[in-house]
């Protein structure tokens, strides 16, 4: 896409001279990088190979199932394939990924700041992160862990045979890389904004990092805590949770979702801040109820901390505490609902156009409503009798976690795709792989809606032979699901060399990051901007372009 | 720029006020080692938990120096206390609604 | 949005000067002070969080095993215990001390507070292991052929002493961090890095010796003074 000029030429970008990928090409400029764009792509890459592990262990479950007894894999085996898919998707994948890439990239550029508060704290979490992962990797060599990603004792402190404490250290060191990168982003948006920049200026991204960043911060030291006692009861042999000794096994699950609760929280939010500025930025209209969606995602976070007992419902835990955690989990969904409206209201009459940004957003909005609904359903104590541990929970969890957490990645990837690499993607193949990543999506959860209804417990590799139409539907759906991912790897790669040239504001969107060049210069702004507009001032560019010579100027309506 | 509240680190203590908080943290050990002989019953926890806030507070308002920062700050230290309490709190819900369940003897 | 023609100059090629202290990435030693206190803070949350699971399972098992954790309490060295609890407040004492130094510019006394409080937080480990030692000896480490012979069910006193040794033994985890990091500054104090405008690391690692010190003050009364006197 290209600036089309007053006069009607139609200009050419270039990407410019210098920018922050050939500012300086050693490896060790990049290992040792403080710039928070390259600590961005450094966990691009480090993620999307996760991806692609937890995708693997994803393959071997939907490939075991599409039948009704074992062939593929014994039990034990499957154990450890859900297991493990649950720890990398979840630890490795999902909770880092918009804050680690999107968080780190964009949001200081969103801020006018030069960078993070810590830059080399930065660097420090990514290094936990991959020294986390590397445990992780140990893990999986050395035979996995079988305890669900849950790791409820007493099986995991006592009576599992597989890497317990290999599998605890790769998720407790990954939780302090999430600690020090929300506890930089918190410190990053307090003090660095831009001048005029107030809170009730930001773009609801940054609201939705602080937000998450709150969750990071607060929720993450009590995961920490909690993999410490439980790999102490496993290694030393101390009793905390254990039965015989007048332990409570309850007490351990109070613990772990205490912050795992929290965490979906984290996994949602930043997708929730993404989905607002692609709304935005294509239906080229100030994003409906700015101040609700900007203070319900601080209401998510907070409220989000009040509900973790509704995952303890059928443990032993009392029926009272399970009321209040139920009536407040019914709470926390209206916020939710808030943005969905509000961001239904900013398409209503807006200028809409249908790139593969928007396309992702448009599924989000309907499949974490479905995914959403469904935890409603969820936190009434009756019905949770019914469907707990059943697939039910299983494609609640993945509609909003893939429906919504996964589908928010690939919308803010295609979005800001053009900024970070000055490239574009060919806009029909995008098109194509979000339609297959829709359908193939639906095929594989839906199904599952249903048979975990009908009563198909989770967690098993073997299931009675009526319910095997459901599952080689869900299996099927996976296959193309699959190949919607692999699609947009090939073409982003292929776009990087061979893209057309994107320039500062392929989308014509808002914000101070479309101001910079694409990619954009190493130390950011040249000179720190003052912000005196509104956010989404969408309206007033088109009234009043501002057409600058001999520069690139991404305002030009 | 953004946040400028009043400095931290600008206030400096006397040598006489660290003296004065030292010794009531001195005066409160003894305290709460004096108050454990005496029989009390639950209160000996409460006394316990209510000298050690004191001294707590003592160390992160004065020698934390929360009393003289921004504001910004102490709702930081004051968000710590209530997240806590509400993993506390929540927590032992459960453990005492257990105790008003009834729980029906065998199918 | 547009950006407004007034600036603020930070314009590389005027390289204004720059102390060395000063980051390339704030506009000025007020924003970078506030940011690094701000983050030093909210590391301290996150560190009540973390040790607030253990209290969490200490308080639930404590009411449910009220007179094991008694008997339990009854064999840990009131006197020791109590000794710690004053070695590390007179820690604090000092750091507060040292912090104060740095801000009026007196490198020697900055020096002498960080050198008392790191024998202090020595002395509070040396006391530690001779409690360790003592439990050893007893036989009351559990995992390791834990066996308990006094009053009360061993069972549920297994479970107070793994939490007196998992509360204390993070703690003490936590002071030998201390001790490391006080070591840095001491060096970093020697080579004239900190200055009356730059003594941020001095006062936030401040902050962490005395959440170091808050956490005994907890732990003390609640593993050590459970039933008062001892038999």
């Amino acid at each position: 896409m290209s600036t089309i000029e007053s006069n009607g030429v139609v200009a050419e970008h270039k990407i410019p001279r210098s920018h922050y990928l050939n500012a300086t090409y050693t490896v060790k400029s990049w290992l040792f990088t403080m710039d928070h764009k390259r600590v961005g792509i450094l966990y691009l890459l480090s993620i999307s190979f996760f991806f692609l592990i937890g995708g693997t262990f994803a393959s071997l479950i939907r490939l075991e199932l599409a039948t009704p007894q074992a062939d593929l894999l014994e039990a034990d085996q499957y154990n450890t394939a859900f297991t493990m898919h649950g720890i990398v998707m979840i630890f490795f994948f999902l909770i880092p990924s918009i804050p680690a890439v999107f968080g780190n990239f964009i949001m200081p550029l969103m801020i006018g700041a030069k960078d993070v508060a810590f830059p080399k704290l930065n660097l420090a979490s990514w290094y936990l992160f991959i020294f986390g992962g590397t445990f992780g990797i140990l893990t999986t060599l050395l035979g996995g862990v079988d305890t669900g990603w849950t790791f409820y004792t007493p099986f995991s402190s006592t009576y599992s045979n597989g890497n317990v404490i290999l599998a605890g250290m790769a998720a407790f060191i990954a939780g302090f890389s999430s600690i020090l990168t929300g506890l930089n982003f918190m410190v990053t948006i307090h003090k660095m904004r831009a001048p005029g920049l107030t809170w009730f200026k930001m773009p609801l991204f940054v609201w939705g990092m602080y937000s998450t960043s709150l969750i990071m911060v607060l929720g993450t030291p009590v995961i920490a805590i909690t993999l410490v006692l439980m790999m102490v009861e496993r290694g030393l042999h101390i009793g905390i949770f254990d039965p015989s000794l007048g332990g409570d096994p309850v007490l351990f699950q109070h613990l772990f979702w205490f912050y795992s609760h929290p965490a979906v929280y984290i996994m949602i939010l930043p997708g929730m801040g993404v989905i607002s500025e692609v709304i935005g930025a294509f239906c080229r209209k100030r994003v409906f109820g700015y101040e609700f969606i900007a203070m319900s995602s601080v209401s998510i976070a907070v409220l989000g901390f009040f509900v973790w007992g509704h995952h303890l419902f059928v443990s032993g835990q009392s029926i009272y505490a399970g009321m209040v955690f139920s009536f407040i989990t019914m709470l926390v969904a209206v916020p939710s609902a808030i943005k969905i409206f509000n961001w239904m209201a900013t398409i209503y009459q807006g200028s809409v156009s249908y790139d593969a940004p928007m396309l992702y957003a448009l599924a989000f909005i309907g499949l974490f409503s479905v995914g959403g609904l469904t935890g409603v359903f969820l936190a009434l104590m009756g019905l949770d009798i019914h469907m707990h541990d059943t697939y039910f929970v299983v494609a609640h969890f993945h509609y909003v976690m893939v429906g919504g957490a996964v589908t928010a990645f690939m919308a803010a990837v295609h979005f800001w795709w053009p900024k970070i690499t000055g490239r574009m993607y060919p806009e029909g193949w995008s098109r194509l792989a979000a339609f297959m990543i829709f359908a193939g999506f639906n095929l594989t959860f839906f199904p599952q809606f249903i048979v975990g209804y009908l009563g198909m417990p989770r967690r098993y590799h073997v299931y009675p032979e009526e319910w095997q139409l459901l599952n080689v539907m869900s299996s099927a759906g996976a296959t193309v699901l699959a190949v919607g991912f692999v699609i947009p790897a090939i073409y982003l790669l292929w776009s990087m060399k061979n893209g057309k040239i994107a320039g500062p504001n392929p989308w014509r969107a808002v914000g101070l990051e479309w101001t910079l060049s694409s990619p954009p210069p190493e130390h950011n702004f040249p000179i720190t901007p003052i912000v005196e507009d509104e956010p989404y001032s969408y309206g007033q560019i088109i009234e009043n372009p501002v057409i600058e010579e001999d520069e690139e100027v991404g305002v030009v309506g | 720029m953004a946040e400028h509240a009043e400095h931290e680190g600008h206030h400096i203590a006397s040598v006489t006020n660290y003296l004065i908080i030292f010794t009531l943290l001195l005066l409160l050990t003894a305290a709460t080692v004096g108050v454990a002989f005496i029989d009390l019953g639950v209160f000996n926890t409460v006394m316990a938990l209510a000298i050690a806030s004191v001294k707590a507070m003592l160390v992160i308002l004065y020698f934390m120096h929360l009393k003289f920062s921004p504001s910004q700050t102490k709702l930081a230290a004051a968000a710590a206390i209530f997240w806590l309490m509400i993993m506390l709190t929540i927590t032992a819900f459960d453990y005492v609604g257990r105790g008003w369940q009834h729980i029906p003897n065998g199918w | 949005m547009s950006v407004s023609t007034e600036t603020v100059p930070h314009d590389h090629d005027e390289h204004t000067e720059h102390p060395e202290y000063h980051r390339h990435h704030y506009d000025d030693m007020d924003q970078q002070n506030d940011a690094a206190s701000l983050g030093m803070w909210l590391f301290m949350l996150t560190e009540v969080m973390f040790f607030g699971g253990f209290f969490l399972g200490y308080s639930i098992y404590r009411s449910q095993y009220y007179e094991s954790f008694v008997n339990g309490s009854h064999h840990l060295a009131m006197f020791l215990g109590g000794f710690n609890t004053v070695v590390l407040i007179t820690s604090s004492v000092t750091m507060a001390f040292a912090v104060r130094a740095a801000q009026l510019g007196k490198k020697s006394h900055i020096l002498g507070f960080l050198v008392v409080t790191l024998v202090l937080a020595g002395a509070f480990l040396v006391v530690k292991y001779i409690e360790y030692k003592d439990k050893w000896d007893h036989h009351l480490i559990p995992g390791t052929d834990f066996l308990w012979t006094d009053a009360g069910d061993p069972l549920t006193v297994q479970l107070f002493y793994g939490f007196y040794f998992c509360m204390t033994g993070m703690h003490g985890v936590h002071v030998i961090i201390g001790m490391g990091l006080i070591i840095w500054l001491l060096v970093r104090t020697a080579q004239n890095k900190f200055t009356t405008e730059y003594y941020a690391p001095i006062e936030n690692f401040g902050l962490y010796w005395h959440f170091v010190d808050l956490v005994w003050i907890f732990l003390f009364p609640l593993l050590y003074l459970i039933g008062g006197l001892h038999e």
